[in-house]
């Protein structure tokens, strides 16, 4: 590393950088077959238009997406007074299709999420996940910040599906290890999230608007934003995303068509719990959350899906115990970063050599 | 669509040859039967006249327009500002390529483009083995002001004078120095630095 400020400025500018050459900018207006403007015809924009659309109904829908998303192609589409442009619905099936296709068998994710309630952040996560054909591996850490005379919490854990069998690595009553569990049930509750179940957003109802290109793990890709979210269907995955409506979905598409990168940003309304004109309900509200978090740290889940069970199972039970009520509602809102590397490359997940065998869960 | 060959003249028709290609049969780009190629031949000389300009001004100002606004935006944004900002010189060449202070002209075309964007300066950059510069100086470099994040990256990074850097940001040398100046202190205080060595 160079010991010099300056340098290791210009080296960062100059690594991160995308260069803009005069033909990527004539290649992207419409403008660039009667450049300069003197030269416009409206005869000739009208003959590329038919052509363009020509080639689109000729269900050429690959050689299309190819050559819009292409690697290095295409920088944001310029001009003040010009609509986005918006992919088909033909374009966006070959973008579901090849991406479907490239990540069907193996591969890396890296999932980063955040969570607010009433605009104060509640946790962070981040998951790194393998998977090759039917074996997973999820290792993931989840942060919490600190709330209500609570410390910040760091907790991580690995899950595991090797062979048909599950395993977690976590911190246990007994200390950190590798634990095999053999229940029959087992390898279907280890709950290992599947960010490929994001990639079903993508509905043309939802109208992606192509916007410009940037690197991703030194790939060109280029960037599409859904204009319409409510034009996107309801995801029910509480593995990977927690329950609520979608607002904002982009995805980054590399030149074949594939998805590289989703970042989705949720909002959904939450029932808050408290002891409104309750003598001593600082304590008993601490009471209720240790509770919570023990319940987390018993069945040693993802805190999304804990909740969920939580919310189920316990709620009530605890509402009643500690004279709980609901006192307002806010909004929670989740925006998840989706990164899809090693594309279609195997990955080795194997059984770890020692792990202490359990029956059942907690 | 980008030209396989990168070369757009070819590809787009505003090579002269290619131009006629698009035209209308018998007629010349005036819409008039097409009697001599004379005009025609004036008409297309103009336009790969006019073409090698715009060419030339990209191959000069874009370093200086990319880096600005890379540095005003981030690796992003900046980017996409940039590729609007000479689309809009592509687009308006015609009466842009006079204007004195063009670069500084498309810097704020690049500017009022990314207004929309109320979203964080982020430098991310590809990971490497070489760790050619501090983890954390992307995110130090985030939380400077724009202003004070310009002229940091642009005269302290790149070695641009501060009157270049306010001919392009269209303030005065001295503000910029004001910047820097606070910009690096602010900078060295985020790493934990006390000068360069």
């Amino acid at each position: 590393m160079t010991a010099d400020l300056k340098d290791q400025i210009h080296i960062l500018m100059e690594r991160g950088i995308n260069r803009v050459s005069a033909a990527d900018v004539a290649a992207q207006s419409p403008a660039a077959s009667a450049f300069p403007a003197r030269y416009l015809r409206p005869a000739l924009r009208s003959r590329r238009a038919v052509t363009i659309a020509a080639v689109a109904t000729a269900a050429c829908a690959v050689a299309l997406v190819a050559a819009e998303l292409g690697a290095g192609a295409s920088p944001a589409r310029p001009g003040p007074a010009r609509a986005p442009v918006v992919l088909t619905a033909a374009m966006l099936r070959q973008v579901t299709s090849a991406s479907r296709l490239a990540l069907a068998h193996a591969g890396r994710a890296v999932v980063n999420s955040r969570e607010t309630l009433g605009g104060v952040l509640q946790q962070t996560g981040s998951d790194n996940i393998t998977f090759d054909g039917r074996n997973w591996n999820d290792s993931f850490t989840v942060v919490t910040p600190p709330e209500a005379g609570q410390p910040a919490s760091r907790e991580s854990a690995i899950n595991r599906v090797a062979g048909g069998q599950a395993y977690d690595y976590f911190v246990a009553a007994d200390g950190l290890a590798w634990y095999h569990e053999t229940g029959p049930d087992a390898v279907a509750n280890l709950a290992i999230p599947d960010p490929r179940v994001l990639l079903r957003e993508l509905a043309p109802a939802a109208r992606f608007a192509k916007g410009g290109t940037s690197v991703l793990d030194g790939v060109r890709v280029t960037r599409l934003t859904a204009t319409n979210t409510s034009g996107l269907p309801t995801l029910n995955s509480p593995d990977i995303w927690p329950a609520g409506t979608i607002r904002a979905l982009t995805i980054w598409v590399d030149g074949r068509g594939v998805v590289r990168q989703v970042m989705v940003t949720g909002r959904q309304e939450v029932k808050v719990v408290g002891f409104p004109g309750n003598p001593g309900a600082q304590q008993r509200l601490r009471q209720f959350m240790a509770a919570v978090r023990n319940l987390e740290k018993k069945d040693h889940l993802r805190p999304a899906l804990a909740m969920e069970r939580v919310k189920f199972t316990v709620l009530g039970r605890e509402l009643r115990r500690h004279h709980l009520e609901i006192v307002r509602s806010e909004a929670s809102v989740t925006t998840m970063t989706i990164r899809f590397t090693s594309i279609g490359q195997p990955q080795v997940i194997k059984a770890p050599a020692h792990a202490i065998k359990v029956y059942g869960r907690g | 669509m980008r030209a396989a060959s990168g070369n757009i003249r070819t590809a787009d028709g505003i090579k002269p040859t290619a131009a006629d290609d698009a035209a209308p049969a018998g007629h010349a780009d005036n819409g008039q039967p097409n009697a001599g190629r004379t005009n025609g031949d004036c008409a297309d000389e103009d336009r790969a006249s006019a073409w090698a300009d715009f060419e030339a001004f990209v191959k000069d100002v874009e370093p200086r327009l990319s880096r600005a606004l890379a540095a005003a935006y981030g690796f992003e944004d900046g980017r996409d500002a940039t590729a609007e900002a000479l689309a809009y010189a592509f687009e308006h060449w015609d009466r842009l390529q006079h204007i004195a202070n063009l670069p500084g002209y498309l810097f704020r075309v690049g500017q009022s483009r990314s207004r929309r964007r109320r979203q964080p300066v982020v430098f991310a950059v590809p990971e490497s083995t070489d760790h050619p510069f501090e983890p954390g100086l992307p995110a130090a470099l985030g939380s400077l002001t724009q202003r004070q994040r310009l002229a940091v990256v642009l005269v302290y990074g790149y070695g641009y004078t501060l009157r270049e850097v306010a001919e392009l940001t269209g303030t005065r040398p001295t503000t910029v120095q004001n910047h820097l100046a606070r910009g690096l202190a602010r900078l060295r205080a985020r790493m934990g630095v006390s000068d360069d060595s």
